[in-house]
């Protein structure tokens, strides 16, 4: 009998004993999900390899874009200050309001076709897009946050262990994910749907204002915002002098380099007529500023491009057909894809108005 | 449930065996100071330009760390022995920050390594571990880590809190602020024969204000981007290390 009882307790030990042992866990693997580069377009700069494209990681990554705990007080987000209707740009503001009644000190440019970038920021300061978040989390006139803790807010939150599990397999939380979630959704984000390009792909024709504005802007403006991004992604001098207030001397703050001053990234022209202001700290307020800038305001320095040495001539009738030719850039079909709005809303079907142009 | 196969087993054994039955092995560990004395958060020192300071916080990234042993056939070239490629952040706050993971094996002459973080690091996007952006020692504006940050006080700053603070990174040429540092072990001969005596790495924070250029907090409170002032610290620290000879 007695051993029987001692069988018994071992049994049972061990069946207690196999309770505790680690369950197979039912791993649910991540859809993964193709990037698809536009016809005739160059291939992307960002290496995919690194951080596949899954279902899973951009959910959560648009999950983050729009997540307001990112920021220091909760309350403001990626999203804030870029806007689906104004291309992920800061709609209408020439600089943006950060934490405590801040204000930044460049314009929030429009974000799409960021797969093709290699580098971010008007001065091209940060090489890798995955980073980039960073910047305008831990700035103290934006999000105002630090990493740590975010990562802590993160992983004491209610959804986002499980998010991040179904991202990456497994529910650890650290910043070299969440750059790679928010890449995800970022990288999703092409604009490739502008009637220009359904000239191009044969589906639809310019009329006659655009046709003759595209003659004008491949003989004078398609050496700097080249197609079919709209940019050569070069830092160029435009003749725009010093701000006095904001100092900001663009790409020379990054190599130090003094034929580096006042140099800053051209930007894409694609959803050119959605992202006013205009300008690294937009100063332009509607393309007639700028086109007035090119032909007379500019202030031609040493190091000013040389293409710009003579300023850009343009002549009114230019101006309005390259204005016809611009419009065609606009990609209403990325201005309202659901995939990019804030989770659980749809995006805005009244755009606001522009009525700077 | 894990189990560990038998012919890892046997490895493993036949790894420790082997560090078991090699001779000797030293550890290594840095040593903060300043001068002559023992570096001490509290204590006051005299910088080269000859003005007053505290320092507070002082931490930098080493990697690369390779040895260097004269080879038992004298006609042949001398081995080089990787001991780590790994990266590791030395908080001179923090002893357990100090003592290297690894151990030096008998009989080297030189023990090579690199201060500062692989270009690589700076260009393949967030790195985790010890080189998580979250680490503070990460430019977020600029992509680049800190390869090197001392932090203090000084009457001679003129600035808030006459707080003065060196941030030196930058790792693309012309403003490359990574150093290599080569420390011999010739003069320790004598005691390499002692099995695990441990080799200490005096650090002297008073170069970072000598050496190859002199730096005044008075006209340089702050460094907190890539470029000259970055450099010219990092020429001087680069010389603030000696071994031992206790």
């Amino acid at each position: 009998m007695k051993k029987i009882g001692t069988i018994l307790f071992f049994v049972f030990i061990v069946v207690a004993a196999l309770g505790f042992m680690e369950q197979p866990e039912k791993r649910t693997v991540p859809r993964k999900k193709a990037f698809i580069v536009p016809n005739g377009w160059p291939q992307p700069v960002y290496d995919f390899s690194k951080n596949p494209l899954t279902e899973e990681g951009i959910e959560l990554g648009r999950q983050l874009f729009y997540e307001g705990q990112l920021s220091r007080d909760g309350n403001i987000s990626c999203g804030t200050c870029h806007q689906q209707f104004g291309a992920f740009n800061n709609f209408d503001h020439p600089l943006s309001h950060g934490i405590d009644n801040s204000l930044t000190t460049r314009n929030a440019p429009g974000l799409f076709n960021l797969a093709w970038q290699k580098a971010f920021m008007w001065d091209g300061g940060i090489n890798h897009l995955d980073l980039q978040p960073l910047a305008p989390i831990t700035a103290h006139n934006e999000m105002g946050e630090t990493i740590e803790n975010i990562i802590q807010k993160l992983r004491k939150s209610k959804t986002y262990p499980r998010l991040f599990k179904e991202a990456f397999g497994d529910p650890t939380i650290n910043t070299q994910r969440l750059g790679k979630a928010l890449s995800q959704f970022l990288l999703t984000m092409v604009s490739s749907n502008s009637k220009y390009d359904r000239v191009l792909r044969g589906t639809d024709s310019f009329n006659l204002p655009e046709k003759l504005g595209y003659t004008i802007f491949k003989s004078k403006c398609s050496s700097c915002h080249t197609e079919p991004l709209f940019t050569d992604f070069s830092y160029r001098n435009t003749g725009m002098p010093l701000e006095p207030y904001l100092q900001d001397i663009g790409r020379m703050t990054i190599t130090q380099n003094p034929a580096d001053s006042l140099k800053f990234k051209v930007p894409s022209l694609r959803n050119v007529m959605a992202t006013f202001p205009y300008g690294h700290d937009g100063r332009f307020f509607s393309l007639n500023n700028i086109f007035e800038h090119y032909r007379s305001n500019m202030q031609v320095m040493a190091n000013t491009d040389t293409l710009l040495k003579n300023k850009l001539p343009l002549s009114n009738y230019e101006i309005g057909q390259l204005k016809a030719f611009l419009q065609t850039l606009t990609d209403s079909v990325f201005l309202r894809d659901p995939r990019f709005a804030a989770p659980g809303t749809s995006p805005s079907a009244t755009r606001p108005l522009d009525l700077h142009n | 449930m894990n189990r560990i196969p038998p012919y890892k087993a046997i490895f493993l054994f036949g790894v420790l065996f082997a560090a078991i039955a090699s001779k000797a092995q030293h550890s290594i560990a840095f040593i903060p100071m300043y001068g002559a004395e023992k570096w001490h958060p509290d204590s006051s020192y005299t910088n080269f330009a000859g003005e007053s300071l505290q320092i507070n916080k002082c931490l930098f990234y080493t990697t690369g760390w390779k040895a260097i042993r004269s080879s038992q056939n004298k006609s042949q070239e001398p081995d080089t022995i990787l001991l780590s490629d790994a990266h590791y952040l030395m908080d001179l706050n923090n002893p357990n920050s100090l003592k290297l993971p690894f151990t030096l094996p008998a009989n080297c002459t030189q023990l090579i390594f690199t201060l500062g973080v692989d270009s690589i690091k700076n260009t393949t996007g967030i790195q985790s571990g010890v080189l998580d952006p979250a680490n503070g020692m990460f430019w977020t504006w600029r992509t680049g880590y800190i390869m090197a940050r001392m932090q203090g006080t000084s009457p001679s700053a003129n600035t808030a809190g006459k707080r003065f603070s060196y941030d030196v990174g930058g790792f693309e040429s012309p403003y490359n602020a990574v150093r290599t540092i080569t420390l011999n072990l010739a003069e320790k001969k004598g005691l390499n024969s002692q099995a695990k005596a441990p080799h200490y790495i005096l650090t002297d924070l008073s170069f970072w204000f000598k050496g190859k250029h002199t730096i005044s907090i008075a006209q340089m409170p702050n460094c907190h981007n890539a470029g000259k002032l970055a450099m010219q610290l990092a020429d001087n620290y680069q010389q603030m290390f000696q071994l031992s000879l206790q």
